[in-house]
């Protein structure tokens, strides 16, 4: 067993199977709490948040990531080592918002929650699934995106803690959306390596305030924010600015819910996404 | 050489056996045998008005799950207790489990094709209270106050739904102290639909009063009061208002303003007792070490997790029940009390935990852990992803923490009463004269 862990013949004795269906990682046999974060040297988990239903029978598919480390970005590009497939033929998922830069985050949520979400038609059942490979640090690991009923969101409100996603609207007369699928701004940003961009969006909500977070999405290079995460007043603009450290193609991701604290109850926040140009 | 006496012991012990050898080829019947036993340990959920899916009150009603009474009651996944009987504590005050010797009459009555037998041997039919009805009310009487949610709209479908209203609280003149709670869902949708919930008085001043919350009720399927013992209580003020916190679990009905009612009934006025509780007391495994709550949860898929966490009492405590706290993918939950002199012992361990169920395990007076203080109380729990979770949604899943019931969370509902050294040594005190009154008496 690795890592000189101690489980008892009393623990094997209540699941025989364990040794037989351990996964591949190391993790299904961690004992410690604090076994599982680590400074570097872990993987990203991909993680499948679930599904909502949309008016024209369609469905959405969401997916988040859990980085297991506390100090170690980690850059995983679009291809062999992250990509997406499915059985259901035909679905093209080519134009996907796939995250390819995976922060350590800070200790109150590691997980993102609903990063991207994928469209899929009506008749993508229960037995179809859409299947996120990411592999780091020696770490092959996948994850399947259903439309089962256990996994469903409510989106892009709740009725119980009555949370409704702040709609978001990024240009002045632009159009105006709330919920996971997001809003993507129309045009690429041109930039210069280590050239300060300026990103705003304006942000309504029944709540004073509503919680705002950017991250780096993907993009080769690193990303530094004035404004990371923060309360802001709802019912007006918001901005951050940032760098980009080398040429390539970028997309900034903000996240903004009510309370952050309304990630653990899965609704309901809304998605922003900006793409990039950076060039020498 | 066999003296008389001693041949008379051997006569009397053959024919006793020879008796029991008819007896045990005798058949059981619903009557004489099985419907008692239904009725002590069945009853209270299998009726018209209680939450179990059949009656199982006549033998019309019961003949036809025969076989499936067979199986589950054999499996022990009925009736639901899932603590492991081989290790810790097994006296409670609400055990619902059956003994293998009720479980071997079932079982042989539905391998002999499920008998009725003779009806003059049938006990007296029971008297069934309505699902509406407070369960306390036989032993307690009518509440002392009855506190309601705001009404919700129940969802027949979807996701987890948690409604968390703030509502006034302004029922006593004076302070008072509480002496049992119970946690009533509506009857029939609430029972169905509520998978637990939380009833917390946040006092007006809380500055003034010592404590940011009073935690009156908790409730989880199979969990649904709590009766303090005599000389506990909790002590409750006059005003401020009740953060409930429920959490509803839609089944496929639905139903607009459903509300949820606490009954409370306290000590005579006047009356204080000699110690103070604060009822159940969450004790977490996940997100310790200084992590967040939960960050600690990652369970791979068709994989297996385990959880450690350890607290350090204070003071000297009196655990009156135990609650552990997981989701889907959980499955053990174990506690475990290190002493200060080094000593290590389970207390007890649910090796079958079910999240359709929380059940609160609530120790007999007799044999509640009474812990010094600086007792180290360890919890361990295993997460068990694979497709051998009976109630696992999907095996292929990562699973980290989260509110709903596909995610996970790990804690333990421990009802507490903490005491001040003097305290400890009397009921230690009292616990070794009543062993020795045991022991003499046996």
């Amino acid at each position: 067993m690795s890592r000189g862990l101690i489980i008892s013949a009393a623990f094997f004795s209540l699941f025989p199977s364990m040794q037989a269906l351990a996964q591949q990682i190391e993790l299904s046999n961690q004992i410690w709490s604090a076994e599982v974060i680590r400074a570097k040297g872990q993987p990203v988990i991909p993680l499948f948040d679930g599904w909502f239903p949309n008016e024209d029978g369609s469905s959405t598919i969401c997916f988040g990531f859990f980085n297991m480390n506390s100090e170690e970005a980690l850059n995983i590009p679009a291809g062999e080592e992250n990509y997406l497939d499915t059985d259901y033929p035909g679905l093209d998922l080519s134009g996907v918002m796939l995250p390819t830069h995976f922060d350590p985050l800070p200790p109150r949520y590691r997980h993102v929650f609903c990063a991207f979400s994928i469209n899929v038609p009506a008749d993508f059942d229960s037995d179809n699934r859409i299947t996120w490979h990411l592999n780091s640090n020696r770490q092959e690991l996948e994850v399947p995106g259903k439309v089962i009923a256990p996994y469903v969101l409510d989106e892009p409100s709740s009725n119980g803690r009555g949370d409704i996603a702040p709609l978001v609207r990024l240009e002045d007369s632009g159009q105006a959306i709330r919920g996971r699928a997001g809003i993507q701004y129309p045009q690429v940003i041109q930039a210069k390596v280590n050239e300060s961009i300026a990103l705003s969006a304006h942000i309504e909500h029944g709540d004073i305030e509503v919680w705002v977070g950017w991250s780096h999405h993907s993009g080769p290079g690193s990303v530094q924010f004035t404004n990371k995460e923060y309360m802001t007043e709802s019912g007006s603009s918001t901005s951050t600015e940032l760098q980009i450290s080398e040429a390539g193609e970028y997309v900034i991701r903000m996240q903004t819910i009510d309370d952050i604290a309304a990630f653990e109850f899965y609704c309901c926040h809304t998605n922003a996404y900006f793409s990039i140009q950076v060039v020498d | 050489m066999i003296t008389i006496t001693r041949l008379k012991t051997l006569v009397s012990v053959v024919a006793l056996a020879a008796a029991h050898t008819v007896l045990a080829q005798e058949a059981p019947t619903y009557s004489r045998d099985v419907a008692p036993i239904l009725q002590d340990k069945c009853a209270s959920c299998h009726n018209p008005e209680g939450i179990g899916p059949m009656p199982l009150l006549t033998y019309q009603q019961v003949r036809p799950f025969a076989a499936l009474i067979k199986d589950r009651t054999t499996k022990r996944i009925m009736p639901p207790w899932h603590l492991d009987p081989t290790v810790g504590i097994q006296e409670f005050k609400n055990d619902m489990s059956l003994s293998e010797q009720e479980i071997a009459t079932l079982s042989a009555w539905a391998d002999a094709g499920a008998p009725e037998g003779d009806r003059a041997d049938m006990p007296a039919p029971l008297e069934i209270a309505s699902g509406a009805a407070w369960q306390l009310q036989e032993q307690m009487g009518p509440p002392d106050l009855i506190i309601r949610s705001a009404p919700y709209d129940v969802i027949a479908n979807g996701q987890d739904q948690w409604w968390m209203p703030n509502m006034p609280f302004d029922g006593l003149e004076k302070e008072r102290w509480l002496r049992a709670a119970e946690f009533k869902p509506s009857y029939p949708l609430g029972k169905k639909v509520v998978h637990h919930g939380h009833a917390v008085l946040v006092p007006k001043n809380p500055e003034e009063d010592g404590r940011r919350s009073v935690a009156l009720a908790r409730y989880g399927v199979g969990k649904s009061w709590e009766i303090y013992p005599e000389g506990t209580g909790m002590r409750v003020p006059t005003d401020g208002h009740i953060a409930w916190n429920l959490h509803y679990f839609p089944v496929g009905d639905e139903g607009p303003g459903d509300v949820v009612e606490v009954g409370l009934w306290f000590y005579p006025e006047g009356e204080r007792p000699e110690l103070e509780t604060a009822g159940e007391a969450m004790f977490r495994v996940d997100g310790l070490n200084g992590m967040a709550r939960g960050q600690d949860i990652v369970i791979p898929p068709h994989g297996y997790q385990v959880l450690q966490g350890t607290h350090v009492l204070d003071s000297p405590a009196i655990i009156h029940s135990y609650r552990p706290h997981m989701h889907m993918r959980g499955r053990v939950m174990t506690m475990e009390a290190i002493y200060p002199d080094g000593r290590k012992e389970v207390l007890s361990q649910v090796n079958k935990y079910n999240h359709n169920w929380q059940i609160s395990y609530i120790y007999a007076d007799e044999s509640k852990p009474i812990l010094p203080k600086g007792t180290v109380l360890q919890f361990s729990s295993v997460f068990d992803n694979t497709a051998n979770n009976p109630i696992n949604p999907d095996p292929e899943q990562w699973v980290v923490f989260g509110r709903r019931g596909v995610d996970e969370m790990n804690h333990a509902w421990l009802g507490m009463t903490y005491i001040n050294e003097e305290q400890y040594g009397t009921a230690i005190a009292e616990r070794r004269a009543s062993q020795e009154t045991l022991r003499v008496s046996q």
